[in-house]
């Protein structure tokens, strides 16, 4: 029996090795879905919602696609689609080769589409959270209010773009391949009937800043009525929409929680730190050290942060690459200047077509363009960068001017403005290279040191062509850059994309334009011209050093009731809100003919081919494939 | 649950009451003696197995054996080995005495009788009823390689291994018989002494294996039911059995040389320009070099200055490898230790491998009780640098640039594009390393209850911690990027089996035998992982191991369980040693499914008959042996990730203010799926085994056929349902095939030549029988219904990736390379200055790709897709060769792959700002017709990824060795017992039907293919 003690070893391991097999699933590192149903669970599901807007607003190559490509105010720039794999030019130019499989539009629709599901998870759950702890009513009712107006939010998005939509009010049950294709006058009644609710539920101030208000949903809601009003299918309530729109707006405008801020460029830059070279006329770089995103003009901002804790990796702010000229490592064009964190990684996505660019000039060069003209308006300088100060290794260097016969050299030595008096002369700084508004004669350029590009000599409806670099003139690869969503307080340098400057989705500027739009359909020019007036005189340039007087009274700057057309508030709107990723809904905004007028004149890359079918874009591919049953409706024509 | 139970107290109560009847001592001796082949040479590796027992050693190099604890009495010993045929003897074994018995083995084709190993234990070839393959060491040792699986690459029918890269230490992808699921994994289940691996097969040394069994029907996977859908690879190591002598000690090593091939020839300075100034005036620009060309690009064309960027990265890479091993036997105790070192450089700079494995068995027999223990330690170290992105990176660069300036620092962007970085900087300034650590075991005590009533514990714990650190310096990729920023990863992984297994083997009267195996296991996975990252590193020497003095500091972790438990009961039943049924059961719970779901059955049968030794079938004197058998079953697969089902909520982060905030959102891809359950498939299988001319040529034919069912189905979704994607089970596919594997002795002459051939070949189709979608409407002719969202066809194979395009927006390629079905628009050609009328109907201009309006609507959109072939071959093919005279043997193996489209990743991409393939383009002068006017500006070329689609299509020779044996007189000079030293040339030849990367892999995305050339030496002490 003594080999039996081998073999008891033996079962008595094998029989209590053989613990209980637990085949149930504990998720640890993850919640599960009844988290939701917690009070901090309803807060963070609310969270979820406004992290997704960084899928859009300021993200990736969509959101300029779709809102500023192609319109009267922004081209193509040499880059537009290099590095990708598609070609997406035809988001510019309206070609042929621009189908339901464009790039972009699914990435667009799939955003829209789980921010409704992720409100929608909030307002399914939300009411059933009991109040306790944290949970006030209050909070749950914040929470409720906020996921109403970003469910509006994002319908009001992909509405203004594809038309006609699927409306879900409750959370996806399960993976349903069906759906239906509602009206756009149904989805506006959910967005208007979602922002009343909001306006009913939030409060007027929020504690943490960046939430959702009051006076978000408001303001949201006039822009909705004033869209709203111009659809054909709406003739009914064209005026009642106008009217409201202007009432919402006048409540925003009189609430007392908003004011503009008393210097525009502020709203975008600080002033320079005192490590660079000065520059009193705030043409160049946008400088973030002494700026606050925080201002009494922003409504609702999509936020962004440097803290990597703070957003999933990539969903940072892209803007700051997209609106850039080629600056750089360019010594035909410009000697002296290499890519640094202050100028930017200029992606050459977009650049000013020249109606934008004239569209400031008279603001800027009010009566006769040239040298020694005020500068009546700051909105220019403050929305564009002009002036790049030598940063390479070597002073600028002498060299010949492009368009003069003589050959003579370039020996000057400082950047000087319109008027002939120094502007960027810090000691050390030298300039490299100056965009003016107007055209100047061989012996300015002569006079100068640095490098100067001037507007196409056949602006604002045609341009003389993209390379314009042997005549010294603003072509695709050279124009000034769109200063608003610069970034130089980017962690990883220069080369870095991950920018942390905020994203205003909505400004009390653009509140006034909303009302002087309305009032104009009202038939109140008088009251238009007001509003805008209030825009202007604050864009005046207060004296100096960036202009010789102060203008903050000067009549040259108000415009009168007679003036009041459309076309004069979409100009405004471009001054006002260039680059702001609103140009292409405001164009559709007042119907198909206007939209395609506006292009048609302003555009010419676009002008050949953009056609009815645009003024919708085409429902992605990817939903008329995925869809069973009933075929899910594409936009006429395409 | 409770009758589960019921069931394991049942189980333990049969094992426990036999174990306490009767046990007595029993007396044994011990079986010894040499295996001599025809000519009196030793036979090394052959098998030696006492009937009727367990009892088996494998001979050592100078063909000795010995085999103790053998009961005394009568007893059948057999000796047998692949490529011989079977000697048998009868002796009578003493009690505490040594019986000698010597055996002459002849030469066969292939052996058609002898022990397979099928999974929780060995059968005899003969009553086998599923189909298995089986490759031996020796096969395995002519390809010297990292990793086994690359060695056994083309010899099997049926099998599809695949390199998954070809940067040094990458991994090897095995498929057999075919994809069955689209979403789920088609890997084949890798067991290792029985023991399911959980970490690969890449830490394995190849010297270690002894074999590798490949079980491919249902019959034969069953016993793995859920895991077992996609075929089982059993590995057999040397364990603890080898040799015969007391002790011996063997090295082996080699060097190697590698060399890339199938590169991409780029333009020179001269072409490059010359294709600017065609894409500027076909642009309306001027083209004059000083516009065209960038200042520094000017700067070198003026100098003369020209850079062979590809050249410049690569370097001959070595190999090396170093084995020594010892083994032995002292009474009842057996043991093995080896120990291999393995270095790999590859064949561009910066890439690095090298692998250290120490493994130990033992075994020992005490009475009744065996215990035995086989463990291995690895470690591994894989630096890759950028990774393959420094070949892309290299053709990026456009030749116009220098690598180095004046002072010969390195410069970082030579052409002076931002996106254009000098790829020898970026070997310097990244890292990327890889560690592992593995230690697995696998375990057994076997306990004799009655004669041929053994009860066995199998526990195979299996524990692998890897760390990923990955540094990029300042400045390595882009300019001014100062900021230096690291990551470190690591998981640790630990995964167990346990198993209990009662099994008998009784010969009941003269003509029944039965085998069977009662079976309890559980398997238990417990991952662990954390990730680390961290920017602005203060200085470079910190790399990956000082994240803390970084900023932006970010840590995750995460922890994932995972269970099985399983019953399995096998019976094989023969008759007369001529009829063989068998049948299995098996039932699995698996935790990643959905409570009500985890549990299924999993039934196959299998029969075999050995037509052959029917008395009616000897007057077909030429025919030595004929076996038919047939199975069917049903296997699963749960391979899935765990929480799959649950709906786990996604983290999003945002922040109010300066105040973070998480969020937490339903999982757009993973909506809670309360029914997901297994993907099932029923697998029929027909097989004949025969032998002809004195078996002299032996083959094996199959025919299967598989549906598999409920797939798991990873489905993209309209948006409009909120959400991108959803695992369901939904949809049906299936493979059906014929393999065909022959082998035979073409000379085997009194002058000791011997020439010895062997064919595979198999064809497979797989096609998609029902998706979760019927409609019709915008599939192709003959394909519908299809999900167009997913590349999905009815009629058609998987297509993996989710899409159609063969590249994602970043250029990257999609989906699984062998996996791949093409729908895109059809290429018709250029545009030409005569078609201009036509070409502006459709905004296109001469000079323009031209692709085909199939629907004749005069639009180019979603509509004009259509079918351009798969990357499925239509038959794959292998023909091997060895001839040995006296002391030589030279073997050739070739291999074929025939009848299916890939795309190719090096079209030209004709576009002005990065690296360019030599090609034609279109000029109003040349008008060429395969390729467009180049663009300016790096502007993607509108419908260029459809050039293509080409035929793929190739032969090659796999590799050829030559080897030398020493003369036993000779190596006992220095005191060996055999010494043999060889030469290998692996892929010296590759004939396939287009320009530059070799189609096996599919794509060229990655490092490129290398051949190599290797000396070795194998030295037997």
């Amino acid at each position: 029996m003594k080999r039996l003690s081998y073999g008891v070893p033996t079962l008595v391991l094998t029989l209590g090795l053989f613990a209980c097999v637990d085949l149930t699933e504990k998720l640890v590192s993850n919640l599960g879905s009844s988290y939701v149903d917690t009070p901090q669970g309803l807060t963070d599901a609310t969270t979820a919602i406004y992290a997704g807007l960084r899928g859009f607003y300021g993200r990736g190559e969509t959101d300029y696609a779709l809102t500023e490509l192609g319109t009267d105010a922004w081209t193509a720039a040499d880059q537009v689609s290099s590095g990708g794999a598609q070609n997406w030019i035809y988001y510019d130019t309206y070609e042929p080769t621009y189908t339901s499989q464009g790039s972009f539009l699914d990435a667009f629709w799939g955003w829209g589409y789980t921010e409704i599901n992720r409100a929608n998870t909030v307002l399914d759950h939300g009411p059933q959270v009991p109040v306790g702890g944290t949970l006030t009513q209050a909070v749950k009712d914040s929470r409720l209010g906020e996921a109403h107006f970003l469910r509006a939010l994002a319908y009001f998005e992909l509405v203004q773009q594809f038309g006609g939509l699927t409306i879900n009010l409750h959370a996806a049950q399960g993976v349903s391949t069906e759906a239906t294709r509602q009206s756009e006058d149904s989805v506006y009644k959910v967005i208007i009937d979602d922002l009343n609710q909001a306006i009913n539920l939030l409060p007027v101030t929020q504690p943490d800043y960046g939430r959702a208000t009051k006076g978000a949903a408001q303001n949201l809601l006039a822009k909705v009525y004033l869209t709203r009003a111009y659809r054909e299918w709406n003739t009914a309530n064209l005026q009642p929409d106008f009217q409201q729109a202007l009432d919402l707006a006048n409540t925003v405008i009189n609430s007392g929680q908003y004011s503009l801020v008393p210097n525009f460029a502020s709203l975008w830059c600080g002033t320079h730190r005192a490590a660079v070279p000065a520059d009193p006329g705030g043409q160049s770089f946008c400088d973030l050290t002494n700026y606050s995103e925080r201002n009494t003009e922003f409504i609702f901002v999509t936020q962004y942060s440097y803290d990597p804790t703070q957003y999933q990796p990539g969903q940072t702010n892209y803007d700051h690459l997209e609106f850039l000229s080629n600056y750089d490592g360019n010594p035909a064009w410009a000697a002296g200047l290499v890519r640094d964190l202050d100028n930017g990684r200029p992606f050459r996505r977009l650049r000013p077509t020249p109606a934008l660019l004239d569209f400031f000039a008279q603001t800027r060069w009010a009566g006769t363009p040239g040298p020694g003209t005020d500068v009546l308006d700051t909105r220019f300088d403050g929305s564009f960068q002009t002036v790049w100060f030598a940063n390479g290794a070597a002073a600028n260097p002498t060299g010949t001017c492009p368009t003069c016969t003589s050959g003579a050299p370039i020996n000057g030595t400082l950047l000087r403005d319109a008027g002939g008096g120094a502007i960027g002369a810090a000691a050390g700084s030298d300039t490299a290279l100056v965009y003016l508004g107007y055209q100047v004669s061989d012996s300015f350029r002569m006079s100068k040191a640095y490098r100067i590009g001037t507007p196409c000599t056949t602006a604002p409806t045609a341009d003389c062509g993209k390379d314009n670099d042997a005549k010294g003139m603003i072509g695709y690869r050279h124009f000034p850059s769109l200063k608003k969503w610069q970034d130089n307080l980017r962690v990883g340098g220069l080369a870095s994309q991950d920018g942390g400057k905020d994203f205003p989705v909505m400004r009390l500027g653009e509140t006034y334009l909303i009302a002087a739009e309305a009032a104009v359909g009202l038939n109140q020019p008088q009251l238009a011209a007001d509003r805008i007036n209030v825009l202007r005189v604050r864009a005046a340039c207060a004296g100096p050093p960036q202009c010789q007087v102060s203008h903050k009274s000067d009549p040259a700057i108000l415009v009168s009731a007679a003036q009041m057309t459309l076309d004069f508030i979409m100009d405004e709107r471009a001054r006002e809100l260039a680059g702001e990723y609103n140009r292409w809904k405001d164009l559709r905004r007042p119907g198909k003919q206007f939209f395609l007028d506006r292009i048609r004149k302003y555009n010419p890359y676009a002008q050949p081919h953009i056609q009815d079918k645009h003024y919708f874009r085409p429902i992605p591919q990817r939903q008329i494939n995925g869809v069973t049953g009933t075929p899910y409706p594409q936009n006429p024509g395409w | 649950m409770r009758d589960m139970r019921l069931w394991r107290l049942q189980l333990a109560l049969m094992l426990a009451v036999p174990a306490a009847g009767r046990l007595q001592a029993q007396e044994t001796g011990q079986v010894a003696g040499t295996v001599t082949n025809e000519q009196g040479q030793p036979v090394a590796t052959a098998s030696v197995v006492v009937q009727g027992t367990r009892l088996a050693v494998v001979t050592g190099l100078d063909g000795k054996y010995l085999i103790p604890e053998v009961p005394a009495g009568t007893r059948t010993v057999v000796a047998r080995l692949i490529g011989f045929g079977v000697a048998t003897q009868v002796v009578t074994v003493t009690a505490g005495q040594s019986v000698v018995a010597d055996f002459r083995l002849s030469v066969k084709a292939v052996e058609l009788q002898g022990p397979v190993v099928v999974g929780y234990g060995t059968q005899e070839r003969r009553t086998v009823t599923g189909a298995v393959s089986t490759v031996q060491a020796a096969q395995i040792a002519e390809l010297p390689t990292s990793n086994a699986l690359k060695a056994i690459q083309g010899r099997v029918p049926g099998v599809d291994i695949v390199n998954a890269g070809n940067k040094p230490g990458d991994s090897v992808s095995i498929v057999i018989r075919g994809n069955r699921s689209i979403t789920a994994n088609n890997n084949a289940l890798i067991v290792v002494d029985g023991v399911p691996s959980a970490g690969g097969i890449g830490d394995f040394n190849a010297n270690d294996i002894v074999s590798i069994d490949i079980l491919k029907d249902a019959a034969a996977t069953a016993i793995y039911g859920s895991r077992g859908a996609n075929g089982v690879v059993l590995i057999t190591t040397k364990g603890a059995g080898t040799g015969g002598v007391k002790t011996q000690f063997t090295a082996d090593a080699y060097v190697i040389g590698q060399r890339p091939y199938g590169l991409p020839t780029m333009m020179n300075p001269q072409q490059y320009l010359e294709m600017l100034q065609a894409a500027a005036r076909y642009a309306g620009s001027p083209d004059d070099p000083s516009t065209v060309l960038s200042a520094q690009q000017l700067a070198a064309y003026t100098a003369g200055q020209a850079t062979d960027w590809q050249k410049l990265i690569e370097r001959t890479g070595q190999q090396r490898s170093v084995h020594i091993g010892m083994n032995g036997i002292s009474e009842n105790t057996r043991f093995n230790l080896s120990g291999n070192y393995f270095d790999q450089t590859g064949t561009a700079v910066g890439f690095d491998f090298n692998r250290l494995t120490g493994n130990a068995s033992v075994d020992h027999v005490q009475g009744r009780l065996r215990l035995g223990l086989t463990a291995s330690y690895v470690h591994s170290l894989q630096a890759t640098a950028l990774g393959d992105g420094l070949w892309g990176a290299a053709r990026q660069q456009t030749g116009f640039g220098s690598p180095y300036d004046a002072n010969g620092l390195i410069v970082a962007h030579p052409d002076g594009d931002a996106l254009a970085f000098n790829p020898l900087k970026a070997v310097q300034g990244v890292r990327n390393d890889v560690t592992r650590d593995r230690f697995f075991a696998s375990a057994f005590g076997t306990f004799q209850l009655l004669d041929g009533v053994n009860l066995r514990v199998n526990f195979g714990p299996d524990y692998t911690h890897q760390s990923t650190g990955h540094y990029e310096g300042a400045d390595a990729i882009f300019p001014g990027h100062t900021d230096r920023e690291a990551s470190y990863n690591q998981f640790a992984n630990l995964q167990y089996t346990l198993d209990a297994m009662l099994e008998v083997h009784r010969d009941i009267g003269k003509v029944h035998h039965v085998d069977a195996t009662l079976l309890y296991g559980i398997q238990k996975f417990r991952g662990s992982a954390a990730n680390e990252s961290a920017v602005l590193i203060p200085y470079d020497e910190a790399l990956y191991y000082s994240l803390g003095q970084g900023q932006q500091y970010l840590l995750t972790t995460a922890l994932t369980e995972t269970a099985l438990e399983s019953y399995m009961g096998r019976v094989v039943y023969t008759l007369r040693d001529r009829y063989t049924v068998s049948a299995t059961v098996r039932r699995d719970g698996a935790s990643q499914l959905a409570p009500g779901h985890k549990w299924v059955t999993f039934p196959t049968v299998g029969l075999a008959w050995q037509l052959g030794d029917e008395p009616f079938m000897r007057r077909f004197a030429f025919l030595k042996a004929l076996k038919l058998r047939g199975s069917y079953g049903v296997t699963g697969n749960s391979s899935i990730n765990a929480y799959q089902t649950q709906g786990a909520l996604l983290r999003i982060p945002y922040n109010f203010g300066s105040t973070t905030a998480p969020g937490y959102a339903p999982n757009g891809n993973n909506p809670a799926n309360p029914n997901l359950s297994w993907e099932k498939t029923a697998q029929a299988d027909l097989g004949v085994e025969f032998g002809v001319l004195d078996s002299r040529i032996t083959g094996t034919v199959d025919w299967y056929r598989q549906n598999t069912s409920d797939l798991l189905l990873q489905r993209t979704l309209p948006q409009t349902s909120g959400y991108s994607q959803a695992l369901q089970n939904i949809g049906k596919t299936r493979n059906t095939g014929v393999e065909i594997a022959l082998s035979s002795i073409n000379v085997n002459n009194e002058h000791g030549i011997r020439w010895q051939t062997a064919i595979s070949w198999a064809h497979n189709h797989n096609e998609i029988v029902a998706l979760a979608v019927s409609d019709t409407a915008g599939c192709p002719a003959g394909a519908s219904p299809c999900d167009l969202n997913n590349g999905w066809f009815v009629g058609q194979p998987i297509n993996t990736g989710s899409q159609t395009a063969p590249l994602n927006s970043n250029g990257g390629f999609v989906g699984n390379p062998q996996q791949r079905v093409w729908y895109d628009y059809k290429f018709v050609g250029i545009w030409q200055q005569s078609d201009s009328a036509e070409a502006a109907r459709y905004g296109a201009k001469p000079g323009q790709i031209r692709v085909a309006d199939i629907n004749g609507d005069g639009l180019i959109n979603a509509k004009d897709m259509v079918l351009q072939g798969n990357t499925y071959p239509k038959w794959t093919a292998s023909i091997y060769n060895k001839v040995t005279w006296k002391s030589f043997d030279l073997s050739v193996l070739a291999a074929f792959r025939w009848g299916y489209t890939i795309f190719n990743t090096y079209i030209p991409a004709l576009f002005g700002r990065f690296g360019n393939i030599v090609t034609d383009y279109w000029t109003p002068s040349t008008p060429s017709n395969a390729n467009p006017a180049p663009n300016l500006n790096g502007i993607p070329l509108n419908y260029g990824n459809t050039r293509g689609y080409v035929d793929g299509s190739h032969w090659r020779i796999r590799n050829i060795q030559l080897g030398y044996t020493l003369p036993p007189s000779l190596a006992g000079r220095f005191r060996a017992t055999r010494a043999r030293v060889y030469a290998t040339a692996n892929e010296p030849f590759v004939s396939y039907k287009y320009d530059y990367f070799d189609p096996e892999s599919g794509w060229a995305g990655g490092s490129p293919v290398y051949r190599s050339l290797l000396i070795g030496a194998n030295v037997t002490f």
